[in-house]
């Protein structure tokens, strides 16, 4: 076959758009962040600490989105683990909403902050695999999604677990919503093996 | 199951107590006291909250592998080269041009690559004959519009033909859809339609008296690399990522309803064995009557949304990856919502270039422009 002329790529290094805006840093220790500040030009420092209840969580990534279908109201999604143990993987998620609305009393579910929809899948882009939450007897194993609910402003932590993935990689992809975008590269804390 | 029942138990009575006790708290009080008993949403879970470790079926069927062997080729080597498949018949060679790949939607303008495509095949006419060169259209839209329009790229193909070879007498024809390759039906309608879109190349070039038919189109084994992820996880705002190509299209139905989205491809990124392509789609104005709650389904016109990327100078096509049940790895287009203003991100995964391209054709619905030289990039 003649080899046809391909055009130079139009695409310069700068044409990509660095974490910004809405997209918050990502902090695996100080030195991640550190790199990642270097990385993108953002001086914005990593999600701070969030209380839960008693417990205090650390994200490592955080991104605030669009309730899936809604013009007005938006919830904080805070990554904190995604930890392997036995037989399953469990994924750790602050989620805190941002509702329209005046009455400080009204809560909103988990339910609601995912747009009334509730299908976390977690990728493994070097086996294209994907996983879901797993389902034992008729038990879906997470955080049941109408019954945690919180009020605006305050964060409430969201479990759920999926299959431990084959070959232990590195880092999955998260992918909480169908309307929010992919956490990427998430790494993976490897505990016992089932 | 001993706490998954309490929860149960608790939840009803809890709901004031919990909503009253996360009020009274100041925001993130990193020193507040947990409320008494189990708050869903509060007080982490365990697997034996939820009846202990899953077994190994429960486990399979929540995994889904998908396969990146997609990567169709519609190029083939012989004597007579060919931008999809070659038909020999008796001493009559005809050429089949796939015309997606050649031109945008409804239009007769021939892109760079597809000019340099055809003359390439031009090249290889034996000295002095006469070539037909008929076009033809699917079934949609008027019949009088198909015939006008496949006119005219037959037309295109000829003169981008003749320009190379002024010894060769080219006849264009349009037939419209009076010429069916394939009926349109059932579940591959869109892949049927397809194929009806075509400019056929015709001549006499083989050894008379000699029948045989070839029909050759094969798959190109996809390409496989390492996956390489970035040194820390990332989440990439659709608000943040200026789209590479945009377009105002219509929304595809069949009721004469105009509305439109703005439809924007992002650069392309490689990951591994694939690549992850990326589509922001905004409404601007009601769907069907909707202002919230717009799904990526509604917008691309409930069931014609067919991405995929072409290389225009190979003619390699790619196609979302599949698992079992023809699962896709992709963002589902029924979840996946916005509001009018909002933009909403379609991504879908297809198999790794198998050479390294700067840039790919992407197309997204039948009915919408292609989306041309968008970049493919590295992660």
């Amino acid at each position: 076959m003649t080899s046809l002329r391909r055009p130079r790529s139009p695409l310069s290094p700068s044409r990509r758009s660095p974490l910004a805006g809405r997209a918050l840093v990502v902090a695996l220790g100080a030195a991640s962040a550190l790199a990642l500040a270097g990385c993108t030009g953002d001086a914005e420092e990593g999600p701070t600490p969030v209380a839960v209840g008693a417990t205090e969580y650390q994200p490592i990534l955080e991104t605030r989105q669009p309730v899936p279908g809604s013009a007005e109201d938006e919830v904080t999604i805070g990554l904190v683990s995604l930890t392997a143990d036995g037989s399953t993987v469990e994924l750790r998620v602050l989620l805190t909403p941002h509702f329209a609305g005046d009455d400080p009393t009204e809560s909103y579910s988990v339910y609601d902050m995912f747009g009334r929809d509730h299908d976390p899948r977690i990728v493994d882009v070097g086996t294209l695999t994907e996983y879901k939450i797993v389902s034992s007897s008729g038990t879906t194993l997470s955080t049941d999604p109408h019954e945690a609910e919180t009020v605006n402003g305050r964060p409430v932590l969201y479990q759920a677990w999926f299959p431990r993935p084959e070959g232990e990689p590195a880092t999955v992809d998260v992918r909480l919503n169908d309307s929010w975008p992919a956490l990427e590269d998430v790494p993976v804390t490897w505990e016992s093996e089932e | 199951m001993r706490r998954a029942r309490r929860t149960r138990a608790l939840a009803a009575g809890l709901g004031a107590v919990v909503a009253a006790s996360l009020l009274s708290a100041t925001a993130a009080a990193a020193d507040e006291e947990a409320p008494e008993g189990f708050v869903p949403g509060v007080d982490p879970l365990t697997l034996d909250d939820l009846g202990g470790q899953p077994s190994r079926e429960d486990l399979d069927r929540a995994t889904t592998r998908l396969d990146p062997g997609v990567a169709t080729t519609f190029e083939l080597a012989g004597a007579v080269t060919s931008l999809e498949y070659v038909e020999v018949e008796e001493d009559e060679v005809v050429v089949t041009l796939e015309t997606d790949v050649l031109f945008d939607v409804s239009s007769a303008d021939l892109s760079q690559a597809a000019v340099e495509r055809v003359q390439e095949i031009a090249e290889e006419l034996p000295d002095g004959v006469t070539a037909t060169v008929a076009g033809h259209t699917d079934s949609v839209g008027e019949e009088a519009d198909n015939l006008d329009l496949s006119q005219r790229r037959a037309q295109a193909v000829a003169d981008a033909a003749a320009a190379v070879r002024p010894d060769v007498t080219f006849d264009a024809q349009g037939y419209g859809e009076s010429q069916l390759k394939v009926a349109e039906s059932g579940d591959d309608v869109a892949e049927d339609r397809a194929q009806n879109r075509r400019v056929e190349l015709r001549y006499s070039g083989t050894t008379p008296g000699e029948r045989s038919i070839e029909v050759e189109e094969h798959d190109v084994d996809p390409v496989t690399a390492e996956f390489v992820p970035g040194d820390r996880p990332r989440v990439e705002p659709v608000e943040d990522v200026e789209p590479a190509v945009e377009k105002t299209v219509l929304v595809p139905n069949a009721d004469g309803r105009e509305e439109e989205v703005r439809v924007g491809v992002e650069p392309i990124v490689v990951r591994g064995s694939v690549m992850r392509l990326r589509v922001q789609l905004t409404p601007l104005g009601p769907v069907d009557g909707d202002e919230d709650r717009i799904r990526v389904y509604d917008m691309t016109g409930r069931g014609e949304l067919h991405p995929s990327a072409v290389d225009p100078y190979t003619l390699v096509s790619y196609s979302p990856v599949r698992g079992s049940g023809a699962a896709k790895l992709h963002t589902d287009p029924v979840s996946a919502q916005t509001s009018v203003g909002g933009t909403v991100r379609y991504e879908v995964y297809l198999p790794r270039p198998v050479e390294p391209v700067a840039s790919l054709y992407v197309n997204v619905a039948p009915t919408w422009p292609t989306f041309e030289d968008v970049p493919v990039v590295g992660d």
